[in-house]
């Protein structure tokens, strides 16, 4: 595949199964050696608050983000704005997760916007 | 132009129907459907077993006659219609149920689907839910 597929996380975690399946996609496409990249926005972005406490019987969503690197998914993003938006502190996500303003988040769609996997 | 479609919404809602008249019109204007992957609450759309009152659209066989019409490549996935209850008959009996209740035309598989079809499409849409 010469152009990459952005996978968009635009809904917060727990409420539905969405997000769940929205990660297990992400990494399911990683694991076969397509290549992928993740922005977070808008409700998305919740997905990064610290100290999550998932219900009995919901999968912890911050554990599977943490295996982002391990499945050598290097270009993640999120949007700043959205952060800020939410009340998620933005100096609580890890450093290799890129925080864009918005005219990267309008760049990175634009860019990417033939092959959108969007959630 | 070759289009992968991303279905993740239920049939009764407007993104299922939108997926499904987007389909006919890139069809009409020629255009080629690489895959149909239904995901999430899309792997309803591939449900035998529903019967709206007959003044509602019955949407799961409308998509069952067009992709019988186009030899549409149409796949559920395996983790969401496991997790959702559309599986085929194979699956089925693994789950020690009687039967499934997959439409046919439609086949059962994992996301390596969502990935070539991605790979052999020119854009790739989501119908959200």
């Amino acid at each position: 595949m010469s152009t990459r597929l952005l996978f968009v996380v635009r809904r917060p975690p727990y409420g539905d199964t969405l997000s769940r399946e929205a990660l297990d996609a992400l990494l399911g496409a990683a694991a076969l050696g397509a290549p992928v990249m993740a922005l977070f926005m808008d409700d998305g972005v919740l997905q990064w608050q610290p100290g999550q406490q998932p219900p009995k019987g919901s999968k912890n969503l911050a554990a599977m983000l943490k295996a982002l690197p391990l499945y050598e998914i290097e270009d993640v993003f999120v949007s700043r704005a959205c952060l800020l938006a939410r009340g998620v502190d933005p100096d609580a996500l890890p450093p290799e997760v890129e925080q864009l303003d918005d005219g990267q988040v309008r760049e990175l769609l634009a860019r990417s916007g033939q092959l959108l996997v969007s959630f | 132009m070759r289009f992968c479609l991303l279905i993740l919404a239920a049939p009764g809602s407007a993104g299922a129907r939108s997926a499904y008249h987007f389909t006919r019109a890139a069809l009409a204007q020629g255009h080629e459907i690489r895959r149909l992957f239904f995901y999430h609450e899309g792997v309803h759309n591939a449900s035998a077993l529903t019967a709206p009152p007959r003044d509602e659209e019955h949407l799961t066989m409308e998509w069952a006659e067009l992709i019988a019409a186009h030899r549409l490549p149409a796949t559920v996935c395996v983790a969401s219609g496991v997790r959702k209850g559309v599986v085929d008959d194979r699956q089925a009996q693994r789950l020690e149920r009687e039967q499934g209740n997959l439409r046919a035309g439609f086949k059962v598989a994992g996301l390596g689907d969502l990935v070539s079809g991605a790979a052999e499409a020119d854009r790739l849409i989501t119908f959200g839910p």
